[in-house]
């Protein structure tokens, strides 16, 4: 197993910036919705500097983005709504007035999004070019986990108190299969090829690995870290390498990202980044990994290639993810 | 007519009400799950009872939120205990009603922790 060469004082990954070079990227932009300071910050990707700052609706959470890279949509869940922020001028307007929404993902036609309502243990289609909602389906308790199938025929919503993975068919708007996993699922992530789907565990520190033909479980993915107790590994984020060959989990407050063969399901390292790593996200390139670290209020850079951290990013409070605009 | 302006005014009325009484929560925005959670008038000893227990597994985890109930807008002193054992006690703490979530506590105030 790799070693990292990193020791960072109280998990702060505040002393990145002095490691190593730092690899030139793509003129790439990164928007991290931070819940506490109801903004969202925008990184630089070439300087990795927060060049601006957008105020948005309050709590903002989960976001997706539109398939041609003009729109971020946020849940904004204290404002009960989701809201639109238009990337070339940061103009931010409503979309539509929903209840407490954590989550979101979109269809494969760029046409709908799908939304987990936390407190009505809902999820919402949202048709985006109408600006309202045209469908709701009841689910487990808390829903949060949102993923649409590639081929747009499946979402899947994970809810956090009923411990399952909710398969819903988008046309017949019902859900078909119900997959337990452990306990207080937080992410679900398909892979490309629509094979499988990946779900994390908080409380169960896991990730299950879905058979997207059976909706069974085929693998759980456990994660152990020299020094911490169980309670401290908890599966938040998963992102995947664009080739898939490598899968990314965040351990919320071990501080650390796992690095996953995603085709024999070892965990082959640990990287330490800042406190309670939270969401991560893959930019288009597969070059470098951002993980939002909500305790430390900063981002994460990881240099993929080496798989080392190179940059701490001071961000607003309490980040909760990060998009990436190629 | 005042009939149904009088129905119209206590439905109104009602779910002001019951909105006020759902955003009476506490956000947990401390590193750790919270097992126990009491709230006293500031300055008293008058602890209620442990807050966690009206969630459903009796306990709050890091950046959930949990119902409060029989808490009234004021400023109390909170007590908790986590999942680390640290028992800690936040005094003068803002219960605000009429918001998403009546107060917070984030780890930069456990400052006075024992274990």
């Amino acid at each position: 197993m790799r070693r990292n060469l990193l020791v960072l004082a109280g998990g702060s990954a505040a002393l990145l910036g002095a490691v190593g070079s730092i690899r030139p990227a793509a003129a790439e932009t990164i928007y991290v919705t931070n819940e506490k300071g109801n903004t969202v910050s925008v990184i630089d990707g070439q300087t990795l500097e927060v060049t601006k700052t957008i105020p948005v609706g309050e709590r903002p959470r989960g976001f997706v983005m539109s398939h041609d890279y003009k729109t971020l949509y946020i849940c904004a869940s204290d404002s009960d709504e989701i809201e639109a922020i238009d990337l070339d001028s940061d103009k931010v307007s409503s979309l539509v007035s929903i209840s407490d929404p954590e989550r979101v993902d979109i269809s494969p036609d760029g046409k709908f999004l799908f939304a987990s309502n936390e407190d009505d243990n809902m999820v919402s289609i949202v048709d985006i070019q109408g600006q309202r909602i045209v469908d709701q389906i009841p689910v487990g308790v808390e829903p949060e986990g949102m993923g649409v199938s590639p081929d747009g025929k499946y979402v899947v919503n994970t809810s956090e108190t009923t411990n399952m993975a909710h398969v819903i068919d988008i046309a017949q708007k019902k859900i078909v299969a119900n997959v337990l996993v452990d306990p207080r699922p937080r992410v679900a992530v398909w892979k490309k090829d629509g094979a499988q789907f990946w779900v994390s565990s908080e409380i169960g520190g896991t990730v299950s690995v879905v058979d997207a033909a059976t909706f069974k479980v085929l693998k759980k993915i456990s994660f152990a870290v020299q020094g911490l107790n169980q309670e401290a590994i908890q599966g938040e984020g998963i992102a995947f390498t664009p080739d898939e060959k490598t899968a990314f989990v965040a351990l919320g407050p071990a501080n650390r990202v796992a690095v996953v063969d995603a085709q024999t399901y070892e965990v082959k390292d640990y990287i330490l980044v800042g406190q309670r790593v939270w969401n991560i996200t893959m930019d288009s390139s597969g070059a470098r990994l951002y993980s939002a670290n909500g305790l430390s209020n900063d981002v994460t850079v990881i240099d993929v290639a080496s798989m080392q951290p190179i940059k701490s990013i001071p961000v607003g409070e309490e980040p909760w993810g990060a998009a990436v605009r190629p | 007519m005042w009939r149904v302006v009088l129905a119209s005014l206590i439905l109104v009325a009602a779910g002001l009400t019951a909105a006020a009484v759902d955003k009476m929560r506490f956000w947990n925005l401390t590193a750790e799950t919270i097992d126990e959670l009491y709230l006293a008038p500031a300055g008293t000893d008058q602890w209620g009872s442990n807050q966690c227990l009206n969630d459903n597994d009796k306990s709050v985890d890091a950046d959930e939120r949990l119902d409060l109930k029989d808490v009234k807008p004021g400023k109390y002193d909170v007590k908790l205990v986590d999942s680390k054992g640290r028992h800690c006690l936040v005094k003068d703490v803002d219960v605000k009603a009429g918001g998403k979530y009546a107060f917070s506590i984030a780890e930069k105030q456990l400052t006075g922790c024992t274990q």
